[in-house]
């Protein structure tokens, strides 16, 4: 705090009063000092605890179940889930990066890192269509079919958007002019694509490692 | 009437150990309670008294530390009353879910939308007796309920003899109970089921041992063969209208599960799951249309000719 | 420049816009937390009509008012209405109209989420009387159990439009709770820490979070719902592997939460209140706060106390009544608080005072009640009894609507400029109380009685006709009361005495500004040194200067210490969040009728979003391409 007379065009002293000067802070900050940041995490506290509810709703209803999955019940072929997992984990490394590079605001490596970000989270949204395309069952086939398929239609929503969100915000890097100020709009994205990645490596494995996660798979 | 809902279905008038044991455990609970509402209420009235005469708020550090002393102390008595009450839940809690099952008999309650299907369980399939929409017990036995319901959730709840039970499809709820006295209570379905949740409710008869024996002996046996013409002839009406569809009356071809069993009908006290005295005239009115007296009721109207209809009913009164 | 031309700069840039065009893309706080207060009382007083029309049809055994169908609407939408449409945006909007006052800034975090919030609130509540008059209203009651509510037992559009308005209504709570929380956080004027903040903000920082977190529950089922309902999906089919208790905990999980979300506020008006109208702090601030906090915390952890009759474990019941056992603790500690407050402050008996009184000796009913319903053994009587709708309103009017109306007599000024009629307000508590219990006490007795709840008709002969016949006299003297309220603030807002900046001598921040105020809310952002800034005001207190007069900035501020950090930039007022909220709307609506609704709304949504977030003209410092 300082105490000092306020700049001209802007709110001028009160004749006679102590003031707190604040005309010279920053227009802008990084982390937990900005309220966007809290817009966003409070996005992804939301978020999260419906896919914890998913989670614990596949849980539940695994404990009341015989069998489960049911028989025959095939999920998509591991190497495709796997494959969009594995993307959506590379992703990390370029987004990392990138928000890394925010912080001091090295714009072609932020370009060029988005780029990359951008191009393998399309591709995950690809083996992700391939995935959704092949798997072994409907939503209406049985309580095992919802609840999957409720893990699918809510994270591919998520990934769609983020994918949009990349694209989008791939390209104003690009066309300009890029304000320091987007340098925070940067990195909460990154933040927002890394709950992307990191709900659906969850509740993927969930789904995927039922057996071994628990004990009794079979129980009839 | 004044017979049919002579003992109200109330959970202060017990008639069994295990809703005594609530009973008392309430009249506990109130008491505590009461005279903390009252304290509290004496404790508000003497701080707005204070308050009101004060020429300004204290604000002194005494002030500070005699209220800090008056939050403490009253807080651990509320700590310690409410341990106290919760122990003693927990005590009667476990009085009333008996875990050594000496139980002499099991009853199947199945709810449906909205009446009541009952079964005594037996080790022959062909004694098992099935009736509907109202209970029997013996006095002093103790009795597991087996409770089940066809479609959406209904509760038991025999307010004079213990708590409820939620009748949940595909979860085979279990109530134990004993009923120490004899007499008839009414039970209402206590969950929301839908059009007609406010008129799902039954009679528990509870009798001595020798009644209660006879009543399912009679209950064993198929129906009578109708004796006059004209119950011969409300036994045909009834085989070859819509009925068969619905109703089961052994004895007869009729098996059908959708509606009540009503091979004793004319045994029971009530009609339309407990909320009509078991007369003729609503019997009659019953058959011709229940959806007047239950609408919703998913039993459609019966539009017979009158003397089809008076056969009917005159056969319908031999099933004793 | 002077005050007077720094006035009339502010004002252009703060401007409210006005007219039908101004209704739908303004965004000042203000606006937006009137606009959720009176569209609530609205929603308060259909279905306070409802539950007249209900208390006529219970008035005699055999009545024929309503028809057993209408009934079930009726409690149904009453009960929707009350909890999602009327009890929580109260709430949250008069803490998007006083979180920002009392804390000293000029604006919300995130305006345009919260005009969003309001449009997706109004589209919930329009849709479910839409229902309701088109006669295909809901009718599974306000937690819709499965498989009642199911494709199987509840064909037709009724469920679907209660499912939607849940959904709704979800939207807008978050998206206010979003907005509370981040504007508490990073707004507060220079000075005023987080142990120095307001109760009631307290409050509203704690049900926001709560919010955050138990909404989702809700949201998750149903959304379950709908799709059981819509495309087959099993979540809720025994036959297909799916689970109704799974509904009831997912309802619950949210539930029991929802009920603090709308006491937690109620507490802390108490808490404004009585401190008003002694002249005293609250006795024992730290505790006050750590018992909100406390609250909401627990309160995630009672919900099966509603399920106790479904017949799960005893001893996984018996550590759900503990808990709810444990969670009067704190309520306790703030009954004691404000005793001793009371007895050590100087009491001036003005009207809003005496709401409080109602809600001590009504709530207090209400919580002992609690306690009860809290035993295993004794809520296996009382459950789903008129005891417990008579513990609900006890808790429910008592806990949050007598200090609501309090707090708005007490806050009328600073919504309107002018005081309510003192006479007329003396004699609405009045009526209110004597009308809330002849209402709702009888009700314990019929609990008792063995009267269920959700029962259209009863017969004559089982001895409930005289107590319901009171409770029906009852129910037409408490709507004579909230009729009178209501008038006396139609009538006050217009002629009632002007009230000036300061009527009560407050001591929250709120109040060291114009009745009503201005659009930018303070001339100067103010500074604080305790808890009570008005009360120990120094004629030198520390003004801010330096905010831009030419966009809407607003100086951001650390989080505990709330140090000065940097300033940023609020949106002007725009049509787009409008947009957004119509175009979920007509996804979501249209869902209830074909499932491509989901997606059409999303891209409708996603038009609007796009004009929401579309990048504003820089002026800001450029970054300069490094190597
Ligand atoms: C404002 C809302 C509100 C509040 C604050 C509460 C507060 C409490 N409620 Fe209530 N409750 C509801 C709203 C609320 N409830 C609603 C809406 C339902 C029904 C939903 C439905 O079915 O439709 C319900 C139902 C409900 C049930 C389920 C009943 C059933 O369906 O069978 C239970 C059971 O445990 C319960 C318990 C409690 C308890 C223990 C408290 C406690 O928090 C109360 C604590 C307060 C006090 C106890 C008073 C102050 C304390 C003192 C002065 C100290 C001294 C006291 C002692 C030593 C005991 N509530
Ligand atoms: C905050 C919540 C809240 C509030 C304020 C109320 C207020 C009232 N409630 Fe409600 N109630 C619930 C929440 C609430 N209720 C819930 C959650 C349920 C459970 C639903 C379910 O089972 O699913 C319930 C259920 C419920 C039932 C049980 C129904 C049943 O189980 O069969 C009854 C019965 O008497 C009832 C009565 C009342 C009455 C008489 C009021 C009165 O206090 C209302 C008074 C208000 C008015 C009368 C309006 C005043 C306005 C006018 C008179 C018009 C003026 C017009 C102009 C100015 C133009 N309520
Ligand atoms: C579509 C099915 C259906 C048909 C057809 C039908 N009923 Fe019913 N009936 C029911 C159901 C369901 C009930 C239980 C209604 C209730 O109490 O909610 C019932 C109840 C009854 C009862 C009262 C039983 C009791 O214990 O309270 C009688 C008596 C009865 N039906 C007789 C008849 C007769 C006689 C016919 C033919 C003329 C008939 N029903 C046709 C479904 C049917
Ligand atoms: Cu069956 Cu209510
Ligand atoms: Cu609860």
């Amino acid at each position: 705090m300082t105490l000092t007379p306020p700049a001209a065009d802007t709110t001028p002293a009160p004749i006679g009063r102590r003031l707190v000067d604040v005309s010279s802070l920053p227009k802008f900050a990084f982390g937990h000092r900005d309220p966007l940041w809290w817009g966003v995490w409070l996005l992804i506290c939301i978020e999260g605890t419906m896919f914890v509810m998913l989670a614990a709703s596949y849980v539940y209803l695994r404990g009341n179940s015989s069998q489960w999955p049911p028989a025959g019940a095939a999920n998509a072929p591991l190497a495709v889930t796997a494959s969009t997992v594995a993307l959506l984990l590379i992703s990390i490394i370029p987004t990392a990066i990138a928000f890394r590079a925010a912080l001091d605001g090295r714009l072609r490596v932020i370009q060029l890192n988005m780029v990359l970000v951008t191009l393998i989270s399309i591709a995950a949204a690809g083996t992700r269509w391939l995935e959704l395309t092949s798997i072994g069952y409907n939503w209406n086939s049985h309580a095992y079919g919802s609840v999957v398929w409720g893990f699918y239609f809510m994270h591919t929503f998520h990934l769609v958007s983020g994918v949009f969100e990349n694209l989008v915000f791939t390209a104003l890097l690009f066309i300009g002019p890029v304000e320091k100020k987007h340098m925070v709009d940067m990195r909460l994205s990154a933040i927002y694509w890394l709950f992307v990645v990191v709900a659906w490596t969850l509740l993927w494995g969930l789904f995927t490692f039922d057996s071994l996660l628990f004990r009794n798979s079979i129980i009839s | 009437m004044r017979l049919l809902f002579a003992t109200f279905q109330s959970p202060l008038h017990p008639a069994g150990p295990y809703a005594r044991a609530i009973e008392r455990l309430w009249w506990v609970f109130f008491a505590i309670t009461a005279v903390i509402y009252v304290l509290m209420l004496i404790g508000f009235a003497l701080a707005v008294r204070k308050g009101a005469r004060r020429k300004q708020a204290d604000l002194s550090d005494e002030a500070t530390r005699s209220g800090a002393r008056f939050i403490t102390i009253a807080l651990s008595a509320t700590t310690v009353i409410l341990i106290g009450l919760l122990f003693t839940s927990i005590a009667t809690g476990r009085d009333i879910s008996p875990v050594d099952d000496k139980v002499t008999r099991e009853i199947k309650i199945t709810g449906h939308q909205w009446w009541w299907e009952v079964q005594y369980a037996e080790a022959r399939p062909d004694m098992i007796v099935e009736t509907a929409n109202e209970l029997h017990l013996p006095v002093g036995e103790r009795v597991k309920l087996i409770l089940d319901s066809d479609d959406v959730i209904h509760s038991l709840w025999i307010p004079n003899l213990h708590g409820k039970r939620d009748l949940i499809p595909g979860y085979d709820g279990v109530l134990t109970l004993t009923a120490d006295k004899t007499g008839t209570y009414r039970a209402q379905c206590a969950e929301f089921c839908g059009l007609q949740h406010a008129k799902m409710a039954f009679l528990v008869i509870v009798e001595p041992k020798a009644d209660f024996e006879r009543w399912l002996t009679a209950q064993r046996l198929p129906a009578p063969f109708p004796k006059t013409a004209d119950q011969q002839h409300g036994q045909q009406v009834f085989l070859t209208s819509t009925c068969v569809m619905c109703h089961a009356i052994k004895g007869t071809s009729a098996g059908a599960r959708t509606g009540p069993d009503l091979t004793h009908l004319a045994s029971r006290r009530t009609l339309g799951a407990g909320i009509l005295p078991n007369t003729l005239g609503n019997l009659h009115g019953w058959i011709a249309n229940a959806q007047t007296i239950k609408p919703g009721v998913l039993m459609p109207p019966n539009p017979l000719e009158p003397n089809d209809l008076h056969a009917l009913v005159a056969y319908l009164e031999t099933l004793q | 420049m002077n005050d007077q031309e720094l006035h009339l700069r502010l004002s252009a840039t703060w401007h409210k816009p006005t007219g039908l065009w101004g209704w739908l893309t303004d965004n000042h706080h203000t606006t937006i937390g009137k606009r959720f207060i009176i569209t609530a009382f609205v929603f308060f007083i259909l279905g306070g009509i409802e539950a007249l029309i209900m208390r006529t049809q219970l008035a005699l055994p055999e009545n024929h008012v309503v028809s057993n169908d209408l009934y079930n609407q009726l409690f149904t939408t009453h009960g929707s209405t009350m909890m999602f449409l009327f009890a929580v945006p109260v709430m949250e909007g008069l803490g998007l109209y006083f979180v920002p006052l009392m804390i000293g800034t000029r604006q919300m975090a995130f305006p345009r989420l919260n005009q969003f919030a309001y449009f997706s609130y109004l589209i919930g509540g329009v849709l479910l009387y839409v229902g309701l008059f088109g006669n295909f209203g809901p009718d599974a009651g306000w937690f819709a159990y499965t498989p009642l509510s199911g494709p199987e037992f509840s064909p037709g559009k009724r469920v679907d439009v209660w499912a939607q308005m849940i959904t709704f209504t979800e939207m807008a709570a978050l998206g206010g709770a979003v907005s509370i929380i981040a504007t508490v956080f990073k707004h507060r004027a220079p000075g005023m820490s987080l142990n120095r903040m307001p109760l009631f903000v307290w409050g509203q920082l704690v049900t926001s979070f709560m919010i955050i977190f138990a909404m989702p529950s809700v949201m998750v089922a149903s959304g379950m719902l709908a799709t059981d309902r819509l495309i087959a999906t099993h979540f809720f089919n025994k036959a297909e592997g799916g689970d109704n208790l799974l509904w009831q905990h997912l309802f619950w999980f949210f539930g029991h939460p929802e009920v603090y979300i709308i006491f937690i506020p109620g507490t802390t008006m108490m808490s404004t209140l009585v401190s008003a109208f002694t002249k005293r702090p609250n006795f024992g601030y730290l505790g006050m706060v750590l018992s909100l906090i406390a609250t909401g915390f627990i309160g995630f952890g009672v919900w099966v106390h509603h399920m106790f009759a479904t017949g799960l474990p005893q001893l996984g019941l018996s550590f759900f009544t503990a808990s709810s056992v444990l969670i009067t603790i704190p309520t306790a500690f703030q009954f004691f608080s404000w005793l001793t407050t009371l007895w050590h402050g100087k009491i001036h008996f003005h009207s809003p005072i005496l709401y409080s009184f109602s809600f001590i000796v009504i709530f207090l009913i209400g919580g002992l009640t609690g306690v009860m319903l809290a035993s295993v053994p004794l809520d296996w009587q009382l459950h789903d009894t008129f005891f417990v709708v008579a513990h609900f309103h006890y808790v429910l009017i008592g806990g949050a609507i007598f200090p609501l109306l309090g707090a708005l007599t007490y806050w009328f000024p600073k919504l309107t400029g002018r005081l309510m009629n003192e006479k007329l307000s003396v004699v609405t508590v009045s009526l209110l109380f004597v009308g809330f219990n002849v209402t709702f006490f009888p009700m314990h007795q019929l609990g008792l009685m063995g009267m269920p709840r959700r029962v259209y008709t009863y017969l004559p002969n089982l001895g409930w006709t005289n107590l319901n016949l009171l409770a029906t006299v009852g129910a037409y003297i408490f709507g004579l009361g909230s009729l009178l309220f209501v008038l006396n603030a139609l009538i006050s807002a217009r002629i009632g005495v002007i009230a000036g900046d300061d009527p009560w001598g407050g001591a929250d921040l709120e109040w060291a500004t114009a009745s009503p105020p201005p659009a930018y809310n303070f001339l100067y952002v103010p500074t604080v040194r305790d808890r009570y800034p008005l009360w120990s005001m120094e004629p030198d207190q520390p003004l801010v200067t330096g905010l831009a007069t030419d966009r809407r900035e607003i100086l951001v501020t650390k989080l505990m210490d709330a140090e000065p950090d940097h300033l940023y930039e609020t949106p002007d007022p725009s049509i787009s969040p409008t947009l957004v909220a119509l175009g979920a709307g007509i996804g979501i609506i249209a869902a209830i009728f074909n499932p491509w609704g989901v997606p059409i709304g999303f891209v409708l949504a996603g038009l609007g979003l796009l004009g929401w977030f579309w990048p504003k003209p820089p002026h800001k410092e450029l970054l300069e391409p490094q190597p």
